[in-house]
């Protein structure tokens, strides 16, 4: 090969040399980066889009957008929500005769919205844009279920059926519709004795409730809603803070929850709470962030029985909070207040981050199925490294008499796929009282893997004999020599054998789905599976689970990355 | 011991400093190491008593804590019950149970879930609790599964509960307050047996199945009302149906089998039934009542022969199921916009409609009936299922149990937990409409509750609830059986190839007929042969585990007398010495205890299993060859093992696309490792993980690579592709190819490529062994080659594949083993195998057989025959390796 770098001329300033070179390399190895460079998008695109599944908001998902949006500083509210996209043309409308179409119904649409006044709070926006967006969901809300018949019959002939249909109703909906607001639509407390109390309807609101401070005001909204119009001067403006002051239905420690319903402006802003029942006084231990325009609940809940179980925890904690608190008398008066604090750009992202994750800590004894999944790790990996190094210094440096044809024996169980022993394992360990226990799944490592022996008996062999000899000499009896001589020698294998046997043990799945009945017992991979199961419908949250499970395995192949390599190399070369 | 005096020997020798730098060639390591490097650790070596005081302690500890976990009572001493699908209760189910633990103070509830998507179709948690004696007390879980689990014992009897109760109490269950037919689906008997039947569950919901017609869609078509007859409804559904320009559905008036009707609904309006109601005799043998399968009945026939023909007026079960691949969920529900114009489906549709357009002018009424039948004045009829609360046999906690389930059904705890859903339901800005229950009292006071006196509720959502009320007196079940599941399966799987049936253009009805009929009598004998077996008396052999363990023993023992026998007699010769006889049996006792308890023994035991009949909770009874000759003769085996072979595919293809990985990432570039540690990535990411990731990759809607191919659809490379592809392969005139999103998961076609695909993804895992095969390769060879003139594919082709030879066999030989073994990604991302049990693989269907059907002597049976085909394989696959593998490296 000649090597075109050897035969330049020398002499060239030491900069220009380099970027020559840096040239020439590419010149040569570019398509290579090219392809590779491919390759890696291809390979990684499913991880950076968990990754963004992780993040998004559930109206993202349905939207199919492949990234989740970056949330910015939300000043004012109400706003206008954009325009809802155009619906693919009705029967009988050719796509080209739609695109005016549809303009003329919006026009439409935006004539008969002209005339009707505002709803509350509209004053805050930008009236043109709120009839054009308004005047869209008509057309998606009264055009498109029109009868079928109407559209083969010219432009003026639907334009008139559409307008007819433009009733002030259908008009005002639509406007409501488009204003993104915050709402509040009523307070409800639920006792220990499974009372269900309405205490504030959500059109009595902003009647009762008093701005205690911050730039806000309660207005109605719609029928059976109240809400919030606010505006921020920036990221780090006073927070609003909303009072309610009313008669408990039930003593303080009768409370088991207070759920105030919410409609949310995708605004990111933050929510905390405070609650003040007789001489009781908590705070909210969690901070909500308002995300989405969807209907939600923020249930505010001291500690309790469901604390104890491993149902989804979807409240939002109350922690006691004696601080500045006052003695009142009346064991029944009760103060509630909602603590409104604006989310600059940053904070608005922080929320978003935080969102999908802090769900899935609180839907799943994450925690637990952890403890599991480490302690399962833990223990195969303690047993498989003792009893591959033990067994195979039996194998590789002990003389005795059927020891080839023993090895022959181990070498033969490897090939007996692993369903045949497991129907007879279920047998055994239900036999000896543990199902529902986590032995099933580890002690089988501590009697030794064929595959790890074999591995560890054919490093083993590679050790000179002199070492033991000279121990024996020193008077170390075997398991001495093995302890001292052979264990330290033998690392890089015990390495990739650990990195094997974390990978097979975070990865477990059958064996917990036959063996475990208890979810205080199950690892990360059934616990992860089960949430899966019962969540199914929410994308966001089963992302955000799987990061959870994926991100530990990925920092320690970071860490180790030497041994998997080493691994996957010695098991390829001597398999 | 003595070893601890050794040990400060050792150190104390190496703590002198012995400058012993003679060095030690060491085999493999291929490098010269100073043997004062190879000495025994001075520090950072836990001493070896503490190693062994360490492993003592972790022994007492995992003792006391196997012994902790395995108690029924909680550190506080109360009973615990376990209470499964408890959530399906609604979302205030915890206070509820919180409530009961205060008024039974001795009893503490551990509701948990149970990490199945059905505990009916898939009872494999249920059933492995069950079987390892420690199930949960008390389950939700639906009643049409009943037979199956009661006949296989698993279920406690109610009756003797039922009857011991204090009418005085105020949970009292009062039998008459439920409907008949609901607790008749709750009572099993042994088919042919005379015990009385008991009852084995508890009624609780219902869901029961409706016509839903658009009225909008009907006004259109000036259609006056839904139709209530088959004819009718044919027509109507001819009228309602709208083509697209080319040639597919826009728009359907009616799919027999969307929503939630299944051949069930209309073989039962027939008149007829799976499951013989009377004696019968057939070919001189008597069948007691539900021991013979009728799905070949005539009334059955006919009611298939209906479902195909309105399939057929549509144009064909593949065009509406590409129809319906289209389809998505909420608000974009196909009966809310108009896209199917009627439908049969359960009652909890309504929720959907309330859920998302609460205005729909909607019609429910009862399902259509045939002609004749409605013409003789016969009632409309429909069929319900439902849940039920059941205790399994081997409950630890059955009087807590019974009494948690009495506070669960007694109205006040209805009446609660549906306020809670109401107020949950109501918040979020939502109609609640309670779902119908199997107790009377409840389904009335909540119907005129939230339904009739609720002026929030539209008109057609009241009349809704009418319906369901009126038709609730005349609602069929599937009949309680042993095998109920595989029946139902099995029904399914006729429907569908009836559906998918051949060309008929031209063929009289009664070719059709017969059609249908045989297809019906094909996938009933597999039912028939279980229900044979269950009704037979069981064989005679009971299998007498005593012998076996004797000869084991025996055989365990055998090596050891003779390793004895060859160190006394080595001894005399002094080959081995006893001592490291002795010696090396105390390192390979590990080895040995796993050898003989947890390898060879349930190796063998494996084997006798095969040759029987074995549920676990009954004792195993010989059947000689049965299990391999059923295996012979059964459709879904063959079906499993040829998806298998399908997915064989990926072997290469995963090998070809990691093996050009390494071949550019062996081209001397820079950054190797970062690129390296990407490709490498991916199989690092945990299985359960993978596959959900890909299940939400390949999804319909929001799935990246179909939100990718959209976004592309109507542009001209598209246009390309489709021209291109349909100018290399005639398709039929009216079904172009079309460059368009398939259901990679739902579609049965595409479920095996999805699966090469999330194979691929993870191709970077054979990589690293290529590449270390392509650096071993010396560079002289090529050199040789270039000398010679050959170009690089030359190259490639003489120098590099002969010499990664044994690599290509190594790695075919692993992924064909690894690929006969699928399961975790197939079972997370097929429940139940899948579209048309396109995603059911070998290590599945064998896992399904072993531990939701518990037939463990078959599933044993399956897995010697899957030993078998990999030993062929491997086989196969080394004696054509000594044609093309080239060992001769070095």
């Amino acid at each position: 090969m000649t090597r075109p770098d050897a035969i330049a001329p020398r002499g060239v300033a030491e900069g220009a040399g380099r970027w020559q070179r840096t040239g020439r390399y590419f010149a040569r190895k570019g398509w290579v980066h090219l392809i590779l460079l491919a390759g890696v998008g291809l390979f990684m695109f499913p991880f950076v889009w968990m990754v963004g599944m992780s993040l998004k908001t559930d109206d993202e998902v349905v939207s199919s957008d492949i990234f989740p949006a970056i949330p910015t500083f939300h000043a004012a509210s109400p706003s206008v929500r954009a325009a809802p996209p155009v619906p693919p043309p009705p029967e009988g409308v050719t796509s080209k005769r739609w695109s005016d179409l549809y303009k003329q119904l919006v026009g439409a649409g935006e004539t008969a919205l002209a005339k009707r006044p505002l709803p509350p709070g509209g004053d805050l926006v930008n009236a043109a844009a709120l009839r054009a967006s308004a005047a869209a969901k008509l057309v998606d809300d009264v055009a498109i279920p029109m009868s079928g018949k109407i559209w083969p019959q010219g432009d003026a002939a639907v334009l008139d059926t559409y307008s007819k249909k433009l009733s002030d109703d259908v008009t005002d909906a639509a406007l409501e519709n488009r204003l993104s607001r915050f709402e509040l639509g009523g307070v409800e407390i639920h006792s220990l004795g499974n009372e269900i109390k309405t205490i504030c309807p959500g059109n009595q609101i902003y009647k009762v409730w008093t701005v205690e401070s911050g730039p806000g005001q309660l207005l109605p909204a719609g029928k059976d809603a109240s809400h919030l119009k606010y505006r921020f001067k920036s990221g780090w403006d006073d927070p609003i803070v909303l009072r309610y002051e009313f008669e408990s239905p039930i003593d303080a420690d009768q409370l088991h929850k207070l759920i105030i319903a919410y409609k949310g402006d995708d605004s990111w802003h933050q929510v905390d709470a405070t609650l003040d029942i007789g001489d009781t006084h908590w705070k909210t231990g969690l901070t909500t962030y308002i995300a989405q325009y969807r209907a939600a609940t923020l249930t505010l809940q001291p500690y309790g029985f469901d604390d104890t179980t491993y149902q989804p925890k979807t409240w939002v904690p109350l922690e006691p909070f004696t601080e500045g608190s006052w003695q009142n008398g009346d064991p029944h008066k009760a103060v509630l207040r909602l603590i409104i604090r604006p989310s600059g750009t940053l904070g608005a992202i922080y929320g978003k981050v935080e969102r999908n994750y802090l769900r899935a800590f609180r839907t799943i004894p994450f925690w637990t199925y952890v403890g599991n999944s480490v302690l399962l790790v833990a223990l195969q990996m303690f047993g498989a490294l003792f009893s591959a190094s033990f067994v195979a210094y039996a194998f590789a440096r002990l003389q005795w008499p059927g020891r080839s044809l023993a090895f022959g024996l181990l070498l033969a169980t490897m090939m007996v796929p692993s369903q045949v022993t497991l129907i007879p394992g279920f047998v055994i360990w239900r036999s000896l009282g543990w199902y529902n226990t986590l032995n099933p799944l580890w002690i089988a490592s501590w009697f030794g893997s064929a595959f790890f022996i074999f591995l560890m008996v054919q490093f083993m062999k590679t050790i000179p004999k002199e070492l033991e000899e000279a121990a024996r000499i020193d008077g170390l009896n075997a398991v001495q020599t093995w302890w001292y001589i052979i264990v330290p020698l033998v690392k890089p294998t015990l390495a990739a054998i650990a990195i094997m046997v974390f990978m097979g043990a975070w990865n477990d799945f059958m064996g917990p789905l036959i063996m475990l009945r208890d979810q205080s017992r199950f690892p990360l991979s059934l616990g992860l599976f089960g949430m899966s199961v019962d969540q199914a419908a929410d994308t966001t949250l089963v992302m955000a689970g799987n990061m959870l499970m994926t991100v530990p395995v990925i920092i320690i192949f970071f860490l180790f990355q030497r041994y998997f390599i080493e691994g996957v190399t010695v098991s390829g070369m001597k398999g | 011991m003595h070893l601890e005096p050794h040990r400060r020997s050792v150190t104390g020798r190496v703590r002198s400093g012995d400058p012993d730098d003679s060095t030690v060639r060491t085999g493999s390591l291929k490098r010269t190491l100073p043997v004062s490097r190879l000495r025994p650790a001075r520090r950072g070596q836990i001493p070896l008593w503490m190693m062994l005081t360490l492993f003592g302690v972790l022994i007492v500890i995992i003792s006391v804590w196997t012994w902790e976990s395995t108690r029924p009572e909680t550190a506080d001493g109360r009973e615990t019950i376990v209470f499964w699908n408890a959530k399906d209760f609604g979302t205030e189910v915890y206070a509820v149970i919180h409530k009961f633990e205060i008024e039974n103070p001795q009893y503490k509830v551990v509701v948990g879930s149970t990490v199945s998507r059905d505990l009916a179709a898939d009872g494999q948690r249920l059933l492995c609790a069950v079987a390892g004696n420690v199930p949960p007390d008390l389950v939700l879980f639906d009643r049409y599964a009943i037979g199956e689990w009661a006949g296989r014992d698993a279920l406690t009897n109610l009756d003797p509960y039922l009857d011991k109760q204090d009418p005085k109490d105020p949970y009292y269950i009062d039998r008459k307050n439920y409907y008949d037919w609901a607790m008749q689906e709750a009572t099993y008997k042994p088919p042919g047996s005379s015990r009385t039947p008991g009852l084995y569950g508890i009624p609780t919901g219902i869901d029961i199945r409706l016509l839903y017609s658009n009225t909008n869609e009907l006004r259109q078509k000036d259609i006056a009302k839904p139709p209530t007859t088959w004819d009718q409804l044919r027509a109507d559904a001819k009228l309602l149906k709208i083509l697209n320009p080319d040639g597919t559905i826009k728009q359907l008036g009616f799919a027999p089998n969307f929503g939630n009707s299944w051949l069930y609904i209309y073989a039962f309006q027939a008149g007829g039934h799976f499951l013989n109601e009377l004696e019968r005799t057939v070919n001189g043998r008597t069948y007691p009542p539900r021991t013979l399968v009728t799905m070949d009945g005539p009334e059955v026939v006919r009611a298939l022969r209906f479902m195909t023909d309105v399939y057929d007026d549509a144009g064909g079960v593949k065009e509406v199921e590409k129809f319906q691949s289209g389809f998505q969920s909420d608000s974009l529900d196909p009966f809310i916009r108009g896209q199917i114009a009627m439908k049969i489906d359960g009652d909890w549709g309504l929720q959907t409609i309330a859920t998302w357009n609460r205005d729909l002018n909607f019609e429910i009424t009862p399902a259509p009936m045939p002609d004749d039948l409605v013409a003789k004045g016969v009632p409309p009829i429909t069929w319900a299922g439902g849940g039920s609360m059941i205790i399994p046999s081997t409950a630890k906690n059955k009087a807590g149990a019974f009494k948690l389930m009495q506070y669960m059904l007694s109205p006040a705890t209805y009446r609660f937990l549906h306020e809670g859903d109401r107020q949950s339901m109501e918040s979020q800005g939502q109609l609640y409409l309670p779902r119908p229950v199997s107790d009377r009292r409840v389904l009335k006071e909540a119907t005129e509750k939230y339904i009739t006196h609720n002026d929030k509720i539209p008109g057609p959502f009241k009349r809704a609830y009418v319906v369901i009320n009126k038709m609730l007196d005349q609602t069929y079940i599937r009949p309680p059986s042993p095998v109920g599941q595989l029946l139902w399966n099995k029904h399914i799987d006729a429907m569908n190839d009836a559906l998918a049936h051949e060309d008929w253009t031209g063929k009289t009805d009664r070719y059709k007929n017969d059609q249908i009929r045989e297809i019906l009598a094909r996938n009933q004998i597999d039912v028939q042969r279980r229900l044979d077996e269950i009704v037979e008396p069981p064989p005679p052999h009971v299998v007498g585990w005593g012998i076996y363990f004797a000869a084991y023993g025996l055989l365990v023992a055998s090596p050891f007398v003779a390793l004895v026998m060859a160190v006394r007699r080595g001894r005399k010769y002094k080959t081995y010495r006893a001592g490291q006889s002795a010696v090396a049996m105390l390192f390979l006792s590990p080895w040995l205890i796993g050898m003989i308890c947890l390898t060879a023994g349930p190796i063998l035991f494996s084997v006798v299993l095969s040759f029987t009949r074995y549920d676990v909770i009954g004792a195993a009874r010989y059947v000689g060859f049965d299990n391999y000759r059923h295996l012979l003769g059964e459709s879904l085996f063959f079906k499993s093992l040829g998806n298998t072979a399908y997915m064989l595919l990926r072997v290469p293809l995963t090998m070809a696309v990691s093996l050009g990985i390494a071949m550019l990432l062996n081209q001397k570039v820079k950054a190797i490792g970062a690129y390296r540690t990407i490709f490498y990535m991916p199989t690092i990411v945990p299985l359960v993980a993978a596959s959900l990731l890909w299940l939400e990759l390949l999804n319909d809607n929001h799935g990246l690579i179909n939100v990718l191919i959209r976004s592309i659809e109507t542009t001209p490379p598209a246009r390309w592709i489709e021209a291109l592809v349909n100018s290399v392969h005639t398709f039929p005139p009216d079904h172009p190819f079309r460059f368009t999103t398939p259901g990679w998961l739902v579609d049965a076609a595409w479920c095996k490529p999805s699966m090469i695909l999330m194979a691929l993804w993870a191709a970077g895992g054979g990589m690293i062994i290529w590449l270390a095969g392509l650096q071993s390769i010396p560079t002289q060879l090529y050199e040789a080659a270039t000398v010679d003139g050959a170009n690089s594919w030359k190259q490639f082709l003489h120098v590099t594949l002969p010499m990664l030879s044994p690599y290509i066999l190594f790695n075919a030989i692993m992924g064909v083993i690894g690929t006969m073994q699928i399961f975790n990604e197939a079972y997370i991302i097929f429940p139940n195998g899948g579209a048309n049990n396109s995603g059911l693989f070998y290590a599945y269907y064998l896992f399904e057989q072993a531990f939701q059907f518990f037939n463990m002597g078959y599933a044993s049976a399956m897995a010697w025959v899957l030993f078998l085909i990999v030993l062929l394989l491997t086989l196969i696959q080394l004696y054509a390796s000594k044609k093309w593998v080239n060992y001769d490296q070095t």
